[in-house]
């Protein structure tokens, strides 16, 4: 592999640090708001995409994400009596304690572009990929830590209603089309505050139906089929 | 390139030495000294049972996807130890077949499996397309290269695999228990395709088949494996010889015809040919017990059934009265009914019309309450579990039906279930095709039922576990349960069977005891009455044979 | 659409306009946009997805002029007052345009989805994520399988009494948990199949898989990439300059001049190619189905008349 491939998702990450940055500090620039919020998203997904990539996955690596997205577009399936509830979320959050942080990135992207196949794509795509990726990456980050704790997960699944709904936001924020400002970002977060409470709440209840037998079966395929040596 | 010009003739082309394989964990080693060699061009059965380690022996020489454990001895290819080939090599010059249909593709069209092998090894785009096109002609798959796997029956999504695999040109093709899967019309012409792919093209084949009846003495050797050694290796005939005069379990396994000549006294081999007029003579037939007849305890009137969304019924005016203690048996074509025709009983399908009574109570559909008489095992036994051991399965399923520990564990001290006892802690995913079977039996006892629905449960089961499932369901009968189910072994039928209806066209044929039910057929015979001409249509099993007393 | 065409070409006439398209918030062009959409939408997938899109599509965009309308008073131009509440043209205006901008590029989306086909979206980014695509194209066998394992798993477990279909909510949840992550074990279990299936073919063996199917990259396709490439030029040069620039409020102010004009026209152009190839394509075939038929009826017509 050469290098360029290996330094490329960290210039990517680069390239999302400056956009933000530019939009902090920079306010004359922030008319271009729109081309910086989709280039900064755009690079960090590219990024933690090819760093999944990096890892060169065997076939044997790519199955657990595959049947983890499947099952996260099966679940709308299995919980049609309740509209508008999906575990997708625990689901990604399972992806990134068992398989690790990239992988649930990879789980979590995979799944937006997914249910976006099916249900229309738009520009917000890219923001839900971002979102879930991030909640998979949360994951991973328990994994990092080694921390397991089933209260962990559920204070975790409550939360990541509300950083899924933030991240997603930014697109809201940026379709209002009056620039980017503290106060607006404020007043879209607020007003959506319940949506993001009713998510966190159908998270928290998913966590404790599904989170322990998911990730103890993620957890065997791992170790029986050695996933996890390098 | 030794895998081209192989001059020198001494060397075999596949040679094992010694060949010892354990599991991780394992205690008794999964392959034991195995010493064998495969000439090129050869065809090679492989037979042995479940646990006889052949799908360890097979994925061991197709060495990219060996299973973790220690090995010992060799495996040369072509003079050459399979370890140190390079991995490419490996990917181009020996093609492995599964036996699952449906998990072996990864890609949504046949065309593009077929290439799949072909351009991940790198071949330029021009030589793609021309082994598809070769092979698409070859198999006939013209009509269905773009229709998504999804829609293809079996036997096509088998055939597929096998272009799919051989598009990379393999000098050796392994072929693990391919038919398993397939219903009879589809393995054969699956396995008729084997042998003219061998015959044309001078592969080097090398299957493990559990019900090898039709291509058994088109063979050049069969290999016979037990518990992880190898037992013998010879000819067909010679095998055949061996296994008849050892009375070997796997004997079963060969042709009727060599089952029928053993008890004329002849050797096995002997079963190759038909028998002459005066050796008919001498065999005598005792007819097959017949079963007394039982108060009924399923009535189907008049039933006609759809899917939902579908306006075309599958059944019509299908009529059925099926006694307490009953073994019934469903046999029809592949997408004939039988799947339907079970489910509408379990109430998972609407009728359209007629009327299915249990006992004299109206059956009703979506209600959890009327499933309580009737245990369904699907055609996947998996579907029924959903625990990481067994032991938490049943204790909970038996705890929502209001059983206790001591209740559920009191089902393993049947004689029936007791083979359980080994596999009580273990994962229902880890079991083996026969034990998962006596798993779900063992799950669907625990609602006392007085009706089993049974949806091909010999599917993918070789002779001795088909064997064993046939005892199991005929103890149950006994109990006093009515048991319908569906097959495609018109073997299991006539030998377990006490009635056999046919299912056509929407319609069920009037059932009949198996003796009338296949003395009466012309076409669909089980496999001792295809051996015998026309008119020596005597006998139904191989058990039924007797030898006359006295000279001819 | 234009599936005749060069993958490369093909990207030239879609992706363009998504990105020009999601810089522009423009009263004309952004409408322009949906509407030139719609119709490419319509000549290749036919009327009936048209309706749909408009189905989905209208309500977004009534939703976002209300809402702009109903929350956003930055306007100059009254022309109603509701309880206090300034409803402003401008508002009005800005809120329809962007629900055309969103819905219009959702629009051009879908169309380079559909003319790139699966195989050529996945083409373009096979070289770059190969593992990503492969789980793509994967998930798109196996879906509609995972689907049916898992109607005929809840059939049997209706009948061992399990089911999310009736009973108390809990018990559903927990039914529907139990279905779910079963369906998930049993998946993972035959996934490794696959995978096993994929290594012995080999994949994973860290050479780059070949292109297949090739296309060539013939005369037209040159053409079609270099009208297109002048277009989004000309457009790109008239945004750069301000041209394209559109405010909104207090008071809707557009561009002027050379830079307006010529960027609207390039854009314009640009938007309806697609269309126009597709549309000349169709003659062209339709004129020499006539022209083989003429001389057809030329050539033997003395023969018809001596019989």
């Amino acid at each position: 592999m050469n290098r360029f491939r290996k330094l490329l998702p960290w210039l990517l990450l680069g390239a999302m640090t400056g956009c933000i940055l530019v939009l902090t500090f920079l306010p004359g620039l922030t008319q271009y708001y729109t081309l910086l919020l989709f280039g900064g998203a755009g690079c960090c997904v590219a990024a933690l995409l090819l760093a999944f990539e990096n890892h060169r996955p065997s076939a044997r690596d790519l199955m657990p994400v595959m049947v983890l997205v499947a099952t996260a577009s099966l679940g709308r399936v299995v919980f049609s009596f309740v509209p508008q509830v999906q575990p997708v979320t625990v689901l990604v959050l399972c992806a990134g304690i068992s398989l690790g942080p990239v992988q649930g990135f990879v789980t979590g992207a995979l799944s937006a572009v997914v249910s976006n196949l099916m249900l229309g794509m738009g520009p917000w795509t890219l923001w839900q990929m971002l979102g879930w990726g991030v909640i998979g990456l949360l994951g991973g980050g328990m994994k990092r830590f080694r921390l397991r704790q089933k209260w962990l997960v559920c204070v975790l699944a409550l939360l990541s209603g509300f950083l899924y709904g933030w991240i997603v936001d930014i697109w809201t924020v940026a379709f209002y089309g009056e620039g980017v400002s503290l106060e607006l970002f404020l007043t879209v977060y607020g007003a959506a505050t319940l949506f993001n409470l009713i998510h966190g709440v159908g998270n928290l209840i998913f966590a404790l139906l599904l989170y322990p037998t998911v990730c103890r079966k993620l957890d065997r395929v791992v170790v029986k089929y050695g996933l996890d040596h390098r | 390139m030794t895998f081209y010009h192989s001059d020198t003739a001494e060397t075999p082309f596949l040679s094992l030495q010694n060949l010892s394989f354990t599991y991780p964990g394992g205690e008794k080693p999964a392959l034991e000294q195995i010493t064998a060699s495969v000439e090129r061009g050869e065809l090679v059965l492989l037979l042995g049972g479940t646990g006889s380690g052949k799908t360890t022996l097979l994925k061991l020489m197709k060495q990219l996807i060996a299973p973790f454990g220690t090995r010992t001895g060799q495996i040369q290819l072509a003079g050459e130890e399979v370890s140190c080939l390079p991995k490419e090599t490996l990917a181009r010059e020996v093609g492995y077949l599964f036996q699952h249909t449906q998990d072996q593709l990864c890609m949504p069209t046949p065309l593009e499996e077929m290439a799949f092998g072909l351009r991940q090894l790198g071949s330029p785009p021009a030589a793609i397309s021309r082994r598809c096109g070769e092979l698409s002609c070859y198999f006939g798959m013209e009509n269905w290269l773009d229709t998504p796997i999804e829609q293809l029956s079996g036997g096509q999504r088998q055939l597929t695999a096998l272009a799919s695999v051989l598009a990379a040109d393999p000098s050796l093709l392994l072929l693990d228990e391919p038919t398993a899967q397939l219903d009879p019309v589809h393995s054969r012409s699956f396995l008729e395709q084997l042998l003219r792919l061998h015959r044309d093209n001078g592969m080097t084949v090398l299957a493990a088949l559990h019900q090898p009846e039709s291509i058994y003495f088109q063979a050049d050797r069969v290999l016979v494996l037990e518990q992880g050694r190898l037992l013998f290796s010879g000819t067909p005939e010679e095998t055949a010889d061996f296994l008849g005069e050892t009375n070997h379990p796997l004997f079963s396994a060969l042709p009727a015809g060599c089952r029928a000549v053993r008890v004329l006294g002849y050797p096995a081999s002997r079963g190759k040919e038909p028998l002459q007029e005066k050796d008919l003579s001498r065999l005598t037939a005792t007819p097959l017990p017949a079963a007394p007849p039982k108060p009924p305890l399923l009535t189907l009137k008049e039933v006609t059934a759809a899917y939902p969304g579908q306006s075309r019924p599958v059944l019509r005016e299908v009529d059925l009265q099926l006694g307490a203690g009953e073994l019934f048996l469903l046999l029809g074509a592949n997408g004939c009914g039988k799947t339907t025709l079970l489910k509408t009983i379990a109430g998972l399908i609407p009728l359209c019309s007629g009327s299915i009574r249990l006992e004299g109570e109206k059956s009703t559909l979506w209600r959890p309450t009327a499933f309580a008489q009737v245990g369904y095992l699907p055609q996947d036994p998996m579907e029924l579990f959903d625990a990481d051991r067994l032991e938490e399965d049943l204790l909970s399923y038996g705890r929502s039906r209001g059983l206790d520990q001591a209740q559920v564990e009191g089902l393993l001290d049947q004689p029936l279930f007791s083979p359980l006892k080994s596999v009580w802690k273990q994962n229902p995913l880890d079991l083996s095709g026969g034990q998962r079977q006596l798993a779900a039996l063992a799950k669907l006892m625990l609602k006392k039922p007085k009706l089993l629905l049974l949806d091909e449960p010999g599917k993918g089961l070789d002779a001795a576990a088909s064997a064993r499932l046939g005892e199991r369901l005929s103890k149950l009968a006994e109990e006093g349960i009515a048991i319908l189910l569906s097959c495609h072994d018109p073997d299991f039928a006539a030998r377990y069977g006490h009635r056999c209806g046919f299912l056509f066209h929407g319609q069920l044929l009037p059932a009949q005891p198996p003796e009338e039910f296949f003395a009466g057929n012309r076409f669909y015979l089980t496999s001792l009455q295809q051996y015998f001409p026309a008119k020596g249509r005597m006998a139904l099993l191989p058990e039924q044979l007797g030898r006359k007393e006295g000279r001819p | 659409m234009l599936k005749r065409c060069h993958p490369i070409a093909r990207l030239g006439c879609f992706l363009p306009v998504l990105l020009l398209g999601m810089l522009l918030c423009h009263p004309v062009l952004s409408p322009a946009a949906l509407g030139a959409g719609l119709l490419c939408q319509g000549m290749a997938l036919g009327a009936k997805s048209c309706r749909t899109t408009l189905g989905f599509g209208l309500p977004v965009i009534l939703l976002m002029g209300g809402l702009n309308l109903f929350f956003n008073s930055r306007g100059n131009t009254v022309f109603l007052y509701l309880n206090d509440l300034p409803l402003t043209l401008e508002s009005l205006l800005y809120g329809l345009s962007a629900g055309c901008m969103a819905v219009g590029m959702a629009v051009w989306l879908m169309l380079l989805a559909n003319s790139l086909g699966r195989s050529g979206l996945l083409d373009l980014f096979g070289g770059l994520l190969p593992g990503i695509t492969m789980i793509l194209t994967m998930l798109l066998r196996f879906l509609p399988l995972y689907r049916r394992r898992m109607k005929s798993r809840m059939d049997t477990q209706r009948t061992l009494g399990r089911t999310t279909q009736e009973g108390s909510l809990t018990r559903r949840f927990q039914d529907g948990g139990r279905l779910l992550s079963s369906q998930f074990s049993a998946s993972l279990e035959q996934s490794i199949t696959t995978a096993d299936s994929m290594t012995a073919r080999g994949y994973g063996l860290g050479k780059r898989p070949s292109r297949w199917p090739m296309e060539k990259f013939r005369c037209r396709n040159g053409v079609a990439l270099a009208v297109t490439l002048l277009l989004t030029a000309g457009t790109a040069a008239a945004w750069l300059a301000g041209g394209l620039d559109c405010r909104f409020f207090p008071r809707l102010r557009v561009g002027s001049g050379l830079a307006y004009w010529g960027g609207m026209v390039c854009y314009l152009l640009l938007l309806l190619f697609p269309a126009a190839w597709w549309a000349g394509e169709k003659m062209g075939r339709h004129f020499a189905v006539r022209r083989w038929k003429d001389s057809w009826k030329e050539e033997n017509a003395h023969d018809l008349l001596s019989l």
